[in-house]
């Protein structure tokens, strides 16, 4: 029964959209390989998703060193510099203020890609323990956590977003939190799909005749199985939260200035946008490489991680 | 069946009732909404006093609330805190536009991602289909305010300069303009509005019509010797229509919450960007009306989606 939104996970499945085959059959035709160097061979085929994940941790690295090496401060205002272009010393150029837009969006950066990383990391934990709780123990437990995570995905997200972030100012970490908030049923709906069918397969089965307890049960035998798919989903978060943040900010309820975020640095530059285009360009351009880098590496991981895929 | 039907109305109705409950609680956070008119030393306790039970502030917040929602559900959305009328004549005005560019980039969608997502399934891995997958990642990945920006730049003031004429205006909608003046102004957000919904649809589309085709009964058809034409046409493209057709319903649920960005970007003057005014405004009875229509414009078509889809597939179980 379809009753929500797909989510892009499916968009990007070849053809694989029906309940599949039994899950480890692929894997008997290599002989003497781990199940990490399988997934590591399958990942290693996807170029794309090797170079996203490389350009990404360089933006992280980047991010992490940035007092290190920006240039200047993000807040440092050289009045003799005002609305420069490109040159060898702003290579992004200056804004109205005379501030070096390389350093701004150094800085910028570092707060779209933490509410990322944050929102990533919340969304897996809490959307990965209500999906294992709902569809390990079934019932009401289900029929609760299952209806709570119906009506989170009425509410209209961005609008509900921005009321709060007009209500209360965001900082970073309550960003994180409210879209985490928002954000997680999509995650937790798919765990327990997940869960629903391992619950009954064979060996789970086996480990409750012999009498293992619920919690091993769920960390052994079922945890293992539904990791792959978390990480995509989760990779697929991150780029979400990325994009929604900086439209938050773009809109002038998020970040605020002067603390620079990518968004309300865009916001910034509307007013100048014919005359100063790199002040329009760079931090957009960075937004799109950051989700575009975040979302290939997605893609590979879901083919290497997929278990019915064959060598 | 029409048990069902009933079951998930019902369930529908009782969803929305919880949801315009949380939506008036959470805007309530705001706090005074009279807190101007407080500090403005003109205005005497006597208006105050006025006003305050104008709006019904002085009653505890669940009466408000329920004084809020049956004032709702009889068609009165209750009164701005900005401008001296309701809300209902503030909101009325901003549907069209919103239908409007709604409708357009709804059309845009269905008519290219559609028969791209079709081509690039019985084309699989071909240079095209290598192209279109590349470019959704690319759409997906684009923030649509970003997009509309850039648009504004390249189409609207760069191809402007160039060609020494106007062809796309970069904000706003004039009422009084013809066909031609509305399209002009109608075609950069449309356009903005559109790459994300063509680049999920045609991924859509390719993975539903690649899973159509991978099944028994198509190989059968073919067995038959069908000719391909009638094979793909009448087989396969009806199925596989079906999940496209549902997940266009549930994405018009989401019509103007989606448009919040983009609306804003172009000063379309429709209810995505009401919404943005009314919070730079604190006028948060507005905000209150926009968000429960949003939450009701997606539930209900959540349940047509799922209705439909129960009608349409003989495989759904419906009890």
């Amino acid at each position: 029964m379809v009753d929500q939104p797909r989510g892009m996970t499916d968009l990007r499945a070849d053809g694989a959209m029906g309940p599949g085959e039994a899950a480890a059959e692929g894997y008997g035709k290599v002989e003497g390989r781990t199940q990490k160097q399988i997934v590591w061979r399958r990942f290693k085929r996807h170029k794309l998703a090797i170079a996203g994940g490389l350009v990404l941790l360089l933006i992280y690295v980047a991010a992490l060193a940035t007092p290190v090496i920006a240039p200047y401060e993000y807040d440092e205002s050289d009045f003799t510099a005002i609305n420069q272009g490109p040159s060898a010393d702003h290579p992004m150029g200056t804004d109205r203020l005379g501030r070096d837009e390389l350093t701004r969006v150094l800085y910028g950066g570092r707060v779209s890609l933490v509410v990322g990383l944050g929102v990533g990391t919340f969304v897996t934990l809490i959307g990965g323990i209500v999906g294992l709780l709902s569809g390990y123990y079934g019932r009401r437990v289900d029929t609760a956590l299952a209806g709570l995570m119906d009506f989170v995905l009425v509410l209209p997200f961005l609008p509900v977003l921005l009321v709060l972030g007009s209500i209360f100012q965001f900082s970073a970490f309550t960003i994180t939190f409210v879209i985490a908030l928002l954000l997680w049923p999509r995650m937790a709906r798919i765990v327990r799909g997940q869960v629903l069918s391992i619950r009954n397969q064979d060996y789970v089965q086996a480990a409750k005749a012999i009498g293992v307890s619920d919690v091993r049960i769920a960390f052994r035998h079922v945890l293992p199985n539904v990791v792959g798919i978390m990480v995509v989903e989760a990779t697929l978060v991150v780029a979400q939260a990325i994009l929604i943040e900086t439209a938050v900010s773009y809109l002038g309820l998020g970040i605020q200035p002067p603390t620079p975020s990518w968004g309300n640095m865009l916001e910034d530059s509307r007013t100048t946008m014919t005359t100063q285009w790199w002040l329009t360009w760079f931090p957009g351009l960075m937004i799109v490489l950051t989700a575009l880098c975040v979302n290939f590496l997605g893609d590979g991981l879901r083919d290497a991680l997929d278990p019915k895929a064959v060598e | 069946m029409l048990a069902y039907v009933v079951r998930r109305t019902i369930f529908s109705a009782l969803i929305l009732l919880l949801a315009s409950a949380v939506i008036f609680y959470i805007v309530s956070l705001a706090g005074d909404p009279l807190t101007y008119l407080r500090q403005n030393p003109r205005v005497s306790p006597e208006d105050l006093a006025r006003f305050t039970a104008l709006y019904g502030l002085d009653k505890p917040l669940w009466q408000q609330y329920f004084i809020w929602i049956t004032d709702f559900l009889t068609g009165d959305m209750g009164r701005s805190f900005s401008q001296n009328t309701s809300v209902n004549s503030i909101v009325a005005p901003r549907v069209w536009p919103t239908v409007l560019l709604m409708g357009s980039s709804l059309l845009i969608t269905i008519l290219i991602a559609i028969p791209f997502g079709v081509y690039s399934a019985l084309k699989k891995y071909s240079a095209l289909d290598n192209a279109g997958t590349f470019l959704s990642f690319v759409g997906f990945s684009m923030p649509t305010f970003w997009l509309g920006l850039i648009l504004q730049l390249v189409l609207g003031v760069y191809l402007t300069s160039w060609a020494g004429v106007r062809i796309f205006y970069t904000s706003g909608m004039r009422t009084d303009g013809g066909f031609v003046d509305v399209l002009q102004h109608l075609a950069l957000p449309a356009i903005a509005l559109s790459v994300i919904s063509v680049a999920q649809f045609s991924r859509f589309q390719r993975a539903a019509m690649l899973d159509v085709l991978s099944s028994d009964y198509l190989r059968t058809a073919r067995a038959k010797g069908l000719p391909q034409r009638s094979v793909y046409l009448k087989h396969a493209l009806r199925n596989a229509l079906m999940p496209t057709v549902t997940l266009l319903a549930i994405e018009m649920g989401l019509i103007f919450g989606g448009a919040v960005v983009t609306e804003t970007v172009f000063a379309w003057p429709g209810l995505g960007f009401l919404l943005i005014d009314s919070l730079y405004k604190n006028d948060y009875n507005v905000a209150r009306a926009l968000l429960l229509i949003a939450a009701a414009l997606i539930i209900f078509f959540n349940l047509v989606a799922d209705v439909a889809y129960s009608f349409v597939d003989p495989r759904v179980s419906y009890d």
